[in-house]
């Protein structure tokens, strides 16, 4: 249904959003092998402005990832390795003694958060207070130094990882903190011909070139259509039922989350599963959300946000079981 | 006009619903067999034969049943939506684009999400949401619905048919027989004199009568009837003190009867033969005190009084003599018996005969010495005399009503008890009331006793045939109007012999009255003559 105004009409954006959802797709493949669902779901991170927490063993490509979805995205790239000894003014900024005109001042030095995309390696290896600063800054997208403020230009996107093993010496994010993140994508490792493939793209002289496929502000644009995609209250229940299940006190949770989950996702998870659901029904091609969408998008939103009672800690259980038994029982 | 969609949510409506329609009637059927199969059994394990009728209203009612389940839980344009994106995999367009149009949503979106669903359904059949039938629930259905009609047509075994023909023949044989128990309580009743009603309330008869329930269960019946002669024997049974009257009228009869004057041995006899009433009357005949004017007491008059006492005291000492016997002057003494103040019979015997010895006295000292007695005072005792032998003609009466009403009492016995007869099917005719059953003397009196198949038993063909108590026999009694039913020789020569050795033993000296009398009543019970009774 095309219209004669200059707006593009939403068929025409929801059409322009798949468009460049799959040509970033497309451009990261060129580089990242597999990963098919990683790379779909930092997209959709990415496109509903939330920051997605990459955890996996070393090697996986995970800043290789981010990296090649900065160029496919024309984005202002920054790393920062955390380590124990990592000062907030190290990932913030911090101001500086400079003499300019012949008059000392001082002056603030803008930290590698003022970029576009970040990645935060091994985010748990800093201290709490180290993490602390940059999560604010992800929360507020603003730096304050010395009573002041220093926007941070949008769009801004935090890509952390975590390294499930090696835990000696590390600083778990705290609970609050984890909230924050949009997903957490758990990185595996690739399969035989993946392995091949890899081998074969960056065994030799020549690496794929990643070209600019997209920009900063089709990023906004697509996260603004995406919120216009309407959801049916059926659906909507039936979001807020499969949050709502992963609380031990709820009555309608199943009797695993009773047992092994101590505090169940907030309602950001449900902002986020709502979201992220948009995006997979535009992926789609429809203009309203699915329970399908919802249960897709519903594993990566909230793997990180249920805190698992001591019983469930000590028996291994993963969440995404947990996860999964709560959208069966919705 | 519809739209698309609409039409296309009509059309996956009215599949769903004919799937389910048929998916519950199945059911139905099913259910019904099933219990229309219980049902069935549960009549026929017994023997009994299932009503066809309640077999066919359990199917309809499981079918009626299925039908409301169907109604209540048909299928909403909703449940084809939610149905159809399932089926086609349509990620919930249908439902999303139902309920968007349901809440007016409108906007340029809602357009699209609409036009993509209807874009959907032009290509889709709402017959592909058909599910496949369950066959082998409604063959199951089948067969449990064919089975319990099948097992309604069976009859009932020849046990139940026997069993109920019973009760029914119980039913109407109770019936009968409270009914013929009304007629003859309402004879008796209507024979009943004022002393007998004043002795025993009619309506208390028939109140007994009136309890007894029409009943198809001869168990229930025979209780009924038990408890019925329970009620009867009480009403029957005399007193202590009726008994010692009885034994003292005995006692007394046999005391006058050796008397020299021949109206003291008339009125033993009447006491003997139990003519109480008739005895009663001839000592109220004996009154002596009559209403006279001062001095009118003529030797004539005198003399007269004289014989008349005469006669009277050779009643009343052989009556005190009675009483003054040992065996009567067991428990409480003679003069203290009977109700309150009052004294009983023995009592009233003795102080008669007390008085009238009195009177004796003083009329021979007015006779001789020709003094003027106290004629005022002679006359005083003979009126109290008077009052006493009026008193105990009273009595006697009393005795003779009891005596009657026990025979009433007898004849309600002995119906009931060819009432069981009747009701336990030991005989045909019933025939309590007067007029029924057959004539006296025209029964039978047949023994049959069938042989014995000594071969069935242990194969010996060596028994020796035609030895007494074994060749086959006929016994039958057939009901007659009264007596015991047995009008042949044989019982009139048992009855002779039994009062032969009664009359022996009542003569032994060395057996006690108390035992004489036992025998005696026994005796005199259960060969009562009914015409006793009615005189």
């Amino acid at each position: 249904m095309s219209t004669d105004t200059l707006a593009p009409s939403i068929e025409q954006s929801a059409e322009q959003f798949a468009q460049t959802f799959q040509s970033i797709r497309d451009e990261v493949s060129k580089f990242i092998v597999g990963q098919e669902d990683i790379i779909e779901n930092v997209l959709i991170a990415v496109c509903c402005g939330g920051h997605v927490l990459l955890e996996g063993v070393p090697g996986l490509g995970k800043t290789a990832l981010v990296n090649t979805l900065a160029q496919a995205l024309d984005l202002n790239f920054q790393r920062i390795q955390f380590t124990p000894d990592l000062l907030p003014s190290d990932v913030v900024g911090t101001q500086i003694l400079v003499e300019r005109d012949g008059v000392r001042q001082l002056e603030f030095q803008q930290g590698p958060v003022f970029c576009n995309i970040l990645l935060a390696d091994e985010i748990n290896r800093a201290t709490p207070k180290t993490q602390s600063a940059l999560l604010e800054t992800m929360q507020e997208k603003r730096v304050t130094v010395a009573n002041k403020t220093h926007p941070i230009g949008l769009p801004f996107f935090v890509l952390a990882t975590q390294n499930p093993i090696e835990n000696d010496g590390t600083y778990p994010l705290p609970e609050a903190q984890l909230d924050r993140f949009f997903f957490k994508l758990q990185v595996e490792l690739p399969n035989h011909d993946e392995f091949t493939e890899i081998l074969n793209r960056t065994g030799g002289n020549a690496a794929p070139e990643i070209s600019a496929v997209a920009h900063g502000g089709d990023i906004v644009q697509m996260g603004e259509i995406l919120r216009s995609i309407p959801i049916d209250k059926d659906v909507q229940d039936f979001l807020v039922k499969v949050v709502r299940n992963t609380h031990p006190d709820n009555q309608d949770a199943p009797d695993t989350v009773k047992q092994y989950v101590r505090n169940g996702a907030s309602p950001r998870a449900a902002q986020a599963i709502l979201a992220a659901a948009r995006a997979r029904a535009l992926l789609d091609g429809r203009f309203h959300v699915a329970k399908d969408d919802v249960s897709a998008a519903a594993v990566p939103a909230m793997r990180h946000r249920l805190i698992l009672s001591f019983e469930g800690e000590a028996e291994g259980i993963k969440p995404d079981d947990l996860i999964n038994a709560a959208i069966a029982s919705a | 006009m519809k739209s698309p969609l609409e039409l296309f949510l009509a059309s996956a409506r009215r599949v769903l619903n004919n799937i389910l329609f048929k998916r519950w009637l199945i059911y139905g059927v099913v259910g019904g067999g099933l219990i229309a199969l219980l049902f069935a059994l549960g009549w026929r394990i017994p023997g009994h034969q299932a009503p066809m009728a309640g077999i066919v209203a359990i199917l309809v009612v499981g079918i009626v049943f299925a039908i409301g389940c169907f109604i209540a839980l048909k299928r909403s344009d909703d449940d084809a939506a939610k149905a159809a994106d399932e089926t086609f995999d349509l990620k919930d367009s249908l439902t999303t684009a139902l309920h968007f149009g349901r809440d007016g949503r409108e906007g340029e979106i809602y357009d699209l999400q609409r036009q993509q669903a209807e874009s959907v359904v032009a290509e889709l059949n709402p017959h592909a949401l058909r599910k496949p039938m369950p066959v082998r629930t409604a063959v199951i259905g089948v067969i449990l619905a064919a089975g319990a009609i099948t097992i309604g047509f069976l009859p009932a075994s020849e046990a139940v048919q026997k069993r109920q023909a019973d009760q029914e023949q119980n039913l109407s044989r109770t019936t009968e027989i409270k009914r013929e128990l009304e007629e003859l309580v309402d004879e008796l009743v209507k024979e009943m004199d004022e002393d007998e009603v004043a002795l025993m309330d009619p309506n208390e008869l028939k109140k007994w009568v009136k309890e007894l329930k029409e009943t198809d269960d001869i168990r229930e019946a025979l209780r009924q009837f038990a408890k019925m002669e329970q009620k009867i024997a009480a009403a029957e049974k005399p007193s202590a003190e009726q008994r010692r009257e009885e034994q003292l009228m005995k006692l007394a009869a046999m005391e006058l009867e050796k008397s020299e004057k021949a109206e003291a041995r008339k009125m033993g006899r009447e006491l003997d033969q139990k003519k109480f009433k008739e005895a009663a009357k001839r000592l109220a005949k004996m009154k002596l005190a009559q209403k006279m004017k001062a001095g009118a007491m003529k030797p004539q008059k005198l003399s007269d009084k004289q014989k008349k006492l005469a006669r009277l005291r050779a009643i009343s000492r052989r009556m005190a003599a009675a009483a003054a016997q040992p065996n009567m002057q067991q428990g409480k003494a003679g003069k203290e018996m009977g109700q309150g103040n009052q004294l009983g019979m023995q009592g009233m015997m003795a102080q008669l005969d007390e008085n009238a010895e009195m009177a004796e006295e003083m009329l021979e000292q007015m006779m001789q010495k020709g003094e003027e007695m106290d004629e005022e005072e002679l006359e005083k005792l003979l009126q109290k005399m008077d009052k006493d032998m009026q008193k105990l003609a009273d009595k006697m009466r009393q005795m003779n009503a009891r005596g009657k009403m026990r025979n009433r009492l007898g004849k309600l016995r002995k119906a009931l008890g060819r009432a069981q007869t009747f009701a336990m099917g030991r005989s045909q005719v019933l025939g309590l009331a007067k007029g029924q059953g057959k004539g006296i003397g025209q029964g039978s009196d047949e023994s049959r006793r069938e042989q014995r198949d000594e071969r069935v038993d242990n194969g010996n063909n060596d028994r020796l045939r035609g030895q007494k108590g074994i060749g086959p026999s006929l016994t039958s009694v057939e009901d007659t109007l009264d007596g015991t039913g047995v009008s042949g020789r044989t019982g009139t020569t048992k009855e002779r012999s039994f009062q032969r050795q009664f009359e022996s033993f009542v003569r032994r000296d060395d057996v006690p009255e108390e035992v004489k009398s036992g025998v005696r009543e026994y005796f005199e019970r259960i060969h009562q003559n009914d015409d006793e009774g009615d005189e």
